[in-house]
């Protein structure tokens, strides 16, 4: 059935369109193409002969696949054009998944490398935007003490779950596979989840120590970051989740080699 | 009897497929099943051709598709069966119009003999 799914994946990979759209449309021809097979099938006895009769009878690939492009809204085809040369694309998708024999941990790393980065470079354009604002208006801006610990906090918590989801995101993959491995990434994930949680936790409560005046805050501050902190690990796991399902979903169509 | 393939059936696809539709509810190898059928085997379609039709009038609301709920102890990658909407049976009212008035008019040329 793998030519059959080479088939559908000519036809649907190219498209300019979201992964639902093109995930919905792999299943439903994949879906008429077994059809078809196993009509020529008890047809024609041979398979090879059934394949070959099943694809015929389907179409070109490249054909069909400007005739499903004409069938995609307009925003959506321009919102999925390739951006940039080939070799940014390849860079991109090299950033954005795991390489192969690539550890989960190295991963993490690697992607919060280059969210520090980003972050590095949004936190230099916000002091150079605050220090254009303190210098050059006259009226009083907020004081640094207030601004520059949420700063620091929130791009904190940012490269914390830029680390945590990956990880947790491979526990889960992990936890799926052979008995023996189940145990360790569950353990994995729990580990994980604490980390963050703990983390959220003491940057909130760094973060609300350096605000507060007389370093005194009220027992309200104390309940919501607790609440923050124990919605952590939930919130981590439900995105973690999604990511997988997602690529469990991706990963069979995106390993098929397509090149004719 | 001479088959008619998909260069001269492409655009009247849509409203063919509407038509199938508004006898009942069905999934693209049902549709073109019946379309076979009711063309007594003389349309001649490349089979893939026929989803983006469905797209289009899935886009244009005179559609409605829903996953196969319970495909009978069918295994394998699940099948969408579509329903004609009450935009899709007022397109098709206008198409077999048109139609009409098409057959009509080019008909009463293209028989018209020296």
């Amino acid at each position: 059935m793998k030519q059959l799914k080479i088939c559908v994946e000519r036809a649907v990979r190219p498209l300019r369109a979201n992964n639902r759209r093109k995930d919905r449309m792999r299943e439903e021809l994949l879906a008429h193409l077994q059809e078809l097979y196993h009509e020529e099938l008890a047809r024609l006895i041979d398979p090879s002969a059934a394949l070959d009769q099943a694809m015929r009878r389907f179409g070109d690939p490249a054909e069909l696949r400007r005739e499903l492009q004409d069938s995609v809204p307009l925003l959506e085809r321009w919102l999925f054009v390739p951006v940039g040369p080939r070799s940014f694309q390849r860079f991109e998708r090299r950033l954005s998944r795991p390489g192969e024999n690539e550890s989960a941990l190295r991963f993490a790393l690697r992607q919060t490398g280059w969210s520090a980065l980003w972050m590095g470079i949004l936190c230099l354009m916000f002091a150079i935007l605050y220090l254009s604002a303190v210098l050059g208006l006259s009226r009083p801006v907020r004081p640094a003490r207030e601004t520059i610990p949420v700063v620091i906090a929130s791009t904190t918590l940012t490269l914390l779950f830029t680390l945590l989801l990956p990880l947790l995101t491979c526990g889960m993959h992990g936890a799926m596979q052979e008995r023996r491995e189940r145990r360790r990434s569950a353990m994995k994930i729990v580990a994980y989840g604490l980390l963050g949680a703990v983390s959220v936790f003491a940057i909130g409560l760094g973060c609300g120590v350096l605000l507060s005046k007389q370093l005194q805050f009220g027992s309200q501050w104390l309940w919501g970051l607790t609440a923050v902190t124990v919605l952590t690990p939930l919130f981590s796991a439900f995105v973690a989740r999604v990511w997988v399902s997602e690529a469990r979903r991706y990963r069979d169509w995106e390993s098929l080699e397509i090149d004719q | 009897m001479r088959r008619i393939d998909g260069d001269v059936l492409r655009g009247h696809l849509e409203t063919m497929v509407l038509s199938v539709l508004e006898r009942s509810d069905a999934h693209g190898f049902e549709i073109l099943r019946r379309l076979e059928a009711m063309g007594c085997g003389a349309l001649r379609l490349k089979e893939g051709t026929l989803y983006p039709a469905l797209y289009r009038l899935e886009k244009a609301g005179s559609v409605r598709a829903a996953w196969e709920e319970n495909p009978g102890g069918r295994r394998g990658p699940r099948r969408r069966v579509y329903r004609i909407t009450r935009k899709g049976l007022r397109q098709l009212i206008r198409a077999r119009q048109t139609w009409r008035q098409f057959v009509s008019v080019v008909g009463g040329i293209v028989e018209t003999t020296a």
